[in-house]
């Protein structure tokens, strides 16, 4: 974890700043350095508009997108302009829009779409639109979804269980809205990942069932402890019952993988602890009510456990979410 | 009248649990969590109710339930315990659920819950009354008394967290306890629209492990807080107790008309423990009785100058102001005014009702 992560910048484009004749040009420009290369034209020259704002959180660019009817493409040249491979989660929050990439496929608003740089694109949008653009670095889609490919190219609305989900998630993150946030901007873009892999693996044709036996009972542990890690008394006998299993074996099934369950206690309450100290909503709230609610004897101990972990103290982390 | 029933768990035996299909398909052990299930189908008919109440008890908060009379009942529910969250699945016929200050008393855990119906409209009645549209979301706290009216066949998902896990998500809970999460908000719909597909099986078979899936309702319900205007921004230093203070004036001014209303219950709807929250009236030369008979006899006045309530008695507008009789009601309304409820009444002025002095006097 990059605790030194200081908030990114928010870029701006905006059409305004050019005469009506060269706007899809801009426009052109921005989506290639914003995005990738592409090309923008349309018939409504004289009245295009767009306005454009972008941030990165780490292998994620999150980029907000406001304007007037167009068409965007790519063709093979830009694609070989386009340096490094990514996939693009695309929604429009307000209008219906239609795409050619490997198919024809046409979007409902609040429709999510996921594309490939590698292949070429042809995007209309008939009226206005307003679409939050997510370019998800390859090697971090490649972390949350096995198989990118089963869900590109592809329309992901309300007919499966957690493409609505991920819409309304990816509806309500613009640059504007993760400076905001009360939860920091990594643990956002985690959950998009998270939401991800949830449609991958339902839209990978055939269900994604982890077969219970082969779910590692250490595994197990670690979802039980980081639930419950808040309670104070929180042992490995109350772990035990809660899995029904025996205090012994809790010991052994994380001594199998080299942890101790003291060791492992003391890291999972680190991490909430690091996650209320660099959220905005916790702001209020002191560094000793912040160890309380993370399962710590006293903020003495937090302190000395954060010291161990990062090298950094309480103050230090809050100081470095609010800058 | 409708049947009702009060459960006492301590009495009763906790009703039999099903073993869920995939309980018993494979070893127990091998579950990412362990899951029960309660169905009306698994007994008499005569039985249904008495066997639904006694589960809804034992396997979530004691409660009291009531059911529209000369009508098939039939209820599921199917709960996946978590750790610090269980996801709880419901579905059946129209009935009505409530807790009494008896049920709170029996209540030993606080819990934290997130009420979605899928298919119907519902009533909810959590400090202040709130209509629900089908999807839409709504937080309760087990410490304070709530009502809920389902009319119609439903579809919940319930999802139950302990005031520990929530603490590490919402600096105060207290804050969006009983507000409607509207669907009009970006983070609200989120939230809606991501609770929507759990169920205990959902995540037996998620891709994910579950912690993380906690995570992200824990999430999602801190960025709904603060879209609906909790507190995000800090006051300045050394107002912290003061808006403490406020913070519990509106919490109280919510509840002041329950009669049992007490300063742990307050305390804990807003999160704080009771020395805090005394030391907080102290620090303001208040205390936290006063206030409330304060409150109180805002309502009552307010009741007694309408003529919305000239046909409502003394003591039934006691009553609904939260006072435990008529007679207390008089004690505290001279004391304050001067005058009897009858003169006020009957349009004599209230002498210049400043709260701030009125509380000062004894």
């Amino acid at each position: 974890m990059n605790s030194n992560q200081l908030a990114a910048p928010i870029l701006r484009w905006s059409t305004d700043a050019v005469p009506a004749q060269q706007r899809f040009d801009y426009f052109a420009d921005a989506l290639g350095s914003a995005i990738v290369p592409m090309h923008v034209d349309g018939a409504g020259r004289d009245r295009f508009a767009a306005h454009m704002s972008m941030t990165e959180i780490g292998e994620v660019a999150v980029v907000h997108q406001l304007g007037l009817a167009h068409r965007s493409y790519r063709r093979r040249e830009d694609i070989s302009h386009s340096g490094e491979d990514s996939f693009h989660l695309i929604v429009n929050r307000t209008n219906a829009w239609t795409i050619s990439h490997r198919d024809d496929v046409r979007l409902a608003p609040g429709e999510v779409f996921i594309a490939d740089s590698r292949y070429g694109h042809d995007l209309s949008v008939q009226d206005g639109f307003d679409i939050v653009h997510l370019k998800l670095g390859c090697a971090w889609a490649r972390r949350w979804m096995p198989r990118p490919e089963a869900v590109v190219g592809r329309r992901i609305g309300a007919g499966s269980a957690w493409g609505p989900a991920l819409a309304a998630f990816v509806a309500g993150l613009t640059p504007q809205s993760l400076a905001s946030a009360g939860v920091p901007s990594t643990v956002l873009i985690d959950q998009v990942g998270a939401m991800i892999s949830l449609v991958a693996a339902e839209m990978g044709g055939h269900a994604v069932e982890v077969p219970r036996d082969q779910v590692s009972l250490r595994i197990r542990i670690h979802d039980c402890m980081a639930q419950r890690c808040g309670e104070p008394a929180l042992d490995a006998a109350v772990v035990a019952t809660a899995l029904r299993i025996d205090e012994p074996t809790v010991h052994a099934a994380l001594a199998a993988a080299g942890e101790t369950f003291t060791g492992l206690l003391t890291t999972l309450r680190i991490d909430v602890s690091i996650r209320m100290l660099r959220s905005r909503a916790f702001r209020q709230v002191s560094v000793g009510a912040i160890a309380e609610r993370a399962g710590f004897p006293s903020s003495s101990v937090l302190a000395r456990a954060l010291r161990r972990h990062c090298g950094m103290t309480a103050a230090r982390l809050r100081l470095d979410a609010d800058n | 009248m409708a049947e009702s029933r009060q459960v006492d768990v301590a009495r009763s035996m906790p009703p039999p649990c099903v073993p869920s299909a995939m309980e018993s398909a494979v070893n127990p052990a091998s579950q990412a969590f362990k899951t029960s299930r309660w169905s009306t189908d698994e007994v008499a008919p005569h039985e249904r109710f008495d066997y639904y109440a006694n589960a809804l008890s034992s396997a979530l908060v004691p409660m009291s339930l009531e059911r529209p009379p000369a009508q098939e009942f039939t209820a599921e529910m199917v709960v996946g315990d978590l750790g610090g969250m269980a996801v709880v699945r419901q579905h059946g016929t129209a009935h009505r659920c409530f807790v009494t200050s008896r049920d709170l008393g029996r209540n030993q855990e606080r819990s934290f819950h997130l009420l979605v119906n899928l298919r119907s409209a519902w009533n909810m009645e959590h400090r202040g009354r709130s209509r629900m549209a089908p999807g839409e979301a709504i937080l309760t706290d087990s410490a304070m008394l709530w009502d809920i009216d389902i009319g119609a066949d439903y579809e919940f998902v319930h999802l139950k967290f302990s005031e520990h896990w929530m603490r590490q998500w919402l600096p105060s809970p207290g804050s969006l306890v009983g507000r409607r999460i509207a669907m009009d908000s970006t983070w609200g719909r989120a939230l809606s629209a991501f609770i929507a597909p759990l169920s205990p099986a959902v995540l037996q078979h998620s891709p994910l492990p579950v912690a993380l899936i906690a995570d992200q309702v824990g999430s999602l319900l801190a960025l709904a807080g603060q879209d609906m205007g909790g507190t995000t921004t800090a006051p300045p230093r050394g107002r912290a107790d003061h808006a403490l203070l406020e913070g519990i004036k509106d919490c109280m001014r919510q509840l002041c008309t329950s009669p049992t209303l007490t300063a742990s219950d307050v305390a804990g709807a807003v999160g704080v423990s009771l020395r805090t929250f005394h030391r907080c009236f102290q620090r303001f030369d208040e205390t936290f009785g006063t206030t409330l008979t304060q409150m109180r006899c805002v309502h009552a006045l307010r009741m007694l100058e309408s003529p919305l309530f000239r046909r409502v008695g003394v003591g039934e507008i006691a009553r609904r102001a939260g006072f435990c009789d008529a007679s207390h009601l008089c004690r505290v309304v001279r004391a304050r005014t001067g005058l009897t409820p009858g003169q006020v009444r009957s349009g004599e002025r209230v002498p210049a009702f400043n709260p701030e002095t009125a509380e000062e006097q004894p």
